[in-house]
Order: C-alpha cells, then structure tokens, then sequence
C-alpha cells in the first residue's frame, strides 16, 4: 500500500538485533526511517544487523544497552537523539511455575519485559518530535495466560496498562502510544519447538501457520507512521485469529 | 494482478473515503449505495472515470435479493473479489423505553443483516489472500446512553467477525474489524452543537473529531498484505478514549 514512507524520520528499536526487533528495525530502514537498533551487548546477531544496515545505508546504527538499567537508557536516549518512532521491543522469555519462581527471577522479567519500557519512554520524551509514535510491543498470551508464565504474562498484560495511560498522557502532545500483541511468532524463543508442538502451535491460528517476525514488523511500520494518525492507545493483535 | 474490492455504503462518510483510499491504491472497485442523489452520482462518476474503471450499484444490504445481484454482478465484472467492506450502517437515537421494535429491527436488517448477506453472497468469490473488513463501532464496546440498539447491532458485528475469521482462515482469508471513535462524518460528528462537540473532543486523547480518510487508512491496511497475520480482530481507530 502507497504511504508507508518513513523518509525523514528517526526510529529507536528496542531488543533491535532478533527476531521481531531485527525484522522492525531492517523494516523501518527500508521504508526510510534513520534507526538505531539496541541490542543488550555485542553478538554476532548484532554483527549480521549492522552489515545489512549498513548495506541499506551509513545513517544507521547499532547500539548496546541494558534497557533496564535507567543510566544505560539515559546515555542511549542522548545518543539516539530527537526521534519520531520509538518501538519498545526488548523482552525475555522465562518459565516458572509460581511455587519455584524466585523473587529474583520474578524481578529480572518485569524489570526486563516492563520496567525497561517505562524507563525508555521516560529518558526519550523530551527528545520526541511531534506527531511521534511510540509502539510497546506485549504478546497476545499476555491476555490468555498459561502455566509457568505467571511472571510473563504479568509483566506483558502490563505493557498495555502502560499504553493506555500514555496514550491518555501523551495524546494532548500530539504523541500516539499504542500495543502490538504477536501471536505464535517464528523467532530463537520458539526455535527449539519439536515438529510435533510446531505443527499444534499453527493450528491455534485460524490462518493455520505461524507467524513470522516480518508480519509483526509491518504492524509496527503502519502504527509508526502518519496513515495511523487517529490510531492511539489500540491493544492490535497480530495472532493469525487465535 | 489489479486487486478488486466490493465496498457498501460507498457513497457517504467512512465508506466514501474508503473507496478513495482503495483507488489510490490502484484497486478496482464496486461501490453499493442505497440512497439515490447527488453523493450516489458524485460516487458513479468518480468510478467511472477510474483506472481501472470501477462499478456503482445501487443495493440495500438488507435485501437478500439486491445483494444477490448486486454482488453477482460485481463478481462477474470483476472476474472475482479481494477486499469486500462492510460498512452500510445506520445509527439513530432512542432510549430503550422509546425504541419501538419497528426501529430495532431496521438497525439490525441494515447493521447486521446486511454484512450477514453480503459476506455469505461474496465468500465463494473470495479469492486465496482476500480479506474483509467490517465498520463496527466503539460503541459496540463501550455502550452509550440512546444507543442500545445501534450499540448491540455494533457489538453484533464484533462476534460476527471472530466467527467468521475461524471458519474461513485456512481458505487463506481474512476477516477483521475496526471499531471508529467519534469520526467527522454525517452519521457521528457532523452538525454537532459546539458545547457537544467540544465534549468530544475532550473524550478523546488526541484532543479532536477523526477525519473519514484516517479511518479509510486502516481499512485499507487491514484490506492489505502488509497485514496478513492480523485475524479476527476488531482494531480501535478513536485517537485514544
């Protein structure tokens, strides 16, 4: 569809170098947005993302934080500079049933999956142009639940509780603030699934197959730009109809 | 390969601006209307003169005969559907003691009925990667007072679309919904009093009324492959309420 263009515009990507950020940061960068893709610290994945930013354009970068750490996120803002899409992406994975759950573990995963994505939008707000996006990204099992992801399922449920007070917030700003809920998603934190648990898995989706990172990505790149200008504080489900 | 669409209540507000937003795009499109007048003729001449050159009918959705020929005779012009808009719809005013049964029934025969009867007519010409988009409403959800029929009729249409999204998924088709705020057309926004107007605007984030074009920006991108994992959705286009 004609209108997707990004040409202009600045874009910071969370959890940047896999899976559904890598997809969203390769996205924006061809439809013209300068991004810069955080990943946690070096790795060949974020090597690889480099190179094929890099191939796309010098104006990109890849960055290193700890998005849960409010001095790393602080320094990471000042050098992403003034920006007008900001995709809250960074998450973890864990499995606990509540009983072995440690305290720690509990915290590791809000402070990762949650905390981060307060303390991201709260060090870039005074550098956000008008009109700026912003796109935190929780999971659809957020709203279904499932054993050992009480943590989890916690944290991203309260993505969307985030969502909505900035969009009532920043709304008056011109800032739109809205959620993304993946479904089943082809990425590493699914890889190790038998054939068996991929093929049950697909079947949970009406379109009957899995998602993959790009069609999360191109949900993102329509909230991130100007076509979705009335689009604020939506909960969107990109599942396959699960 | 030119992408077709069936749009109804093509020639006012919401559906109007979808047609726009679709040409655009270079689809070739069917527009329905209902009532005869100058927004039906301005409807006619734009489809006419597009490229590819589109189609203007006249069909009452509520009419399982009108549908039929109607949708037939886009099906058979166009050699097939990709996108089909459900976005006929009434919208009145009535408290529940007052809402007699006559003005119940026309909302659901208009609201309900007629998505009912165009999607059943267009399914078997829904080709692999088409979807359907349905106009519910945010009142479907939230509920407003003189509005229980046009908000149970809305809410309908949510169901409607979950359903259907499960039975026709592994045919490769989708089906969602977008559900607008107070949108700037005849049917919500316009000609409201100042004082009731600034309410509005004041319920909603963004601090104003949305313009038909935003909303026909997520139509067409639920009605493209760009969303070709959302499914089953009903997606909120209000500006934050």
């Amino acid at each position: 569809m004609t209108g997707l263009d990004l040409t202009g515009k600045t874009a910071l990507v969370t959890g940047g170098t896999r899976g559904i950020g890598r997809a969203t940061a390769l996205t924006l960068a061809r439809h013209g947005a300068t991004v810069t893709a955080v990943g946690a610290g070096p790795s060949a994945a974020a090597e690889k993302l480099a190179d094929e930013l890099k191939a796309l354009s010098d104006k990109h970068t890849v960055a290193f934080a700890d998005v849960s750490d409010p001095t790393e996120v602080a320094a990471l803002a000042e050098q992403a500079g003034a920006l007008d899409v900001v995709v809250n992406n960074a998450g973890v994975i864990s499995s606990a049933s509540v009983l072995d759950l440690e305290l720690d573990e509990w915290h590791r995963v809000l402070d990762t999956n949650l905390t981060s994505m307060f303390l991201v939008v709260r060090s870039v707000l005074p550098r956000l142009r008008d009109n700026a996006s912003i796109i935190n990204i929780t999971s659809a099992v957020a709203w279904v639940g499932m054993p050992d992801r009480a943590h989890y399922t916690a944290a991203k449920a309260g993505v969307h509780g985030l969502t909505r007070s900035l969009c009532k917030e920043l709304g008056p700003r011109h800032i739109r603030v809205n959620s993304v809920a993946p479904g089943i998603v082809e990425t590493d934190q699914v890889a190790g699934l038998t054939p068996e648990q991929r093929v049950r898995y697909a079947g949970l989706a009406a379109l009957g197959r899995l998602g993959k990172p790009d069609d999360i990505a191109d949900a993102v790149l329509f909230l991130a730009g100007d076509l979705a200008g009335f689009v604020n504080g939506a909960l969107l489900y990109v599942d396959g109809g699960i | 390969m030119t992408r077709t669409a069936l749009v109804t209540g093509a020639s006012r507000g919401i559906g109007r601006a979808v047609v726009d937003r679709l040409l655009a795009d270079g689809v070739r499109v069917c527009g329905l209307y209902r009532t005869e007048g100058d927004a039906a003729r301005l409807l006619a001449k734009e489809l006419d003169s597009a490229s590819p050159k589109g189609l203007t009918l006249r069909c009452d959705v509520s009419s399982e005969e009108q549908v039929g020929q109607a949708v037939a005779r886009c099906a058979e012009e166009f050699g097939g559907i990709d996108i089909l808009i459900n976005n006929a719809g009434v919208a009145t005013f009535a408290m529940l003691d007052n809402l007699d049964l006559a003005q119940w029934e026309s909302t659901f025969a208009t609201n309900v009925t007629g998505p009912y009867l165009v999607t059943r007519a267009a399914l078997p010409h829904l080709r692999p990667g088409s979807s359907v988009v349905t106009v519910t409403s945010g009142l479907g959800i939230t509920g407003a007072p003189g509005k229980t029929h046009y908000a149970a009729s809305k809410a309908a249409l949510i169901g409607f679309t979950k359903a259907l999204s499960r039975e026709v998924g592994r045919r490769g088709v989708r089906v969602n919904a977008v559900a607008p705020g107070i949108i700037e057309t005849e049917m919500s926004a316009a000609g409201l009093n100042p004082e009731l107007r600034a309410r509005y605007e004041g319920q909603c984030a963004l601090g104003r009324i949305g313009q038909p074009p935003e909303l026909a920006e997520v139509v067409a991108f639920l009605a493209d492959p760009r969303s070709s994992y959302v499914n089953g959705q009903t997606l909120m286009v209000d500006g934050g309420m």
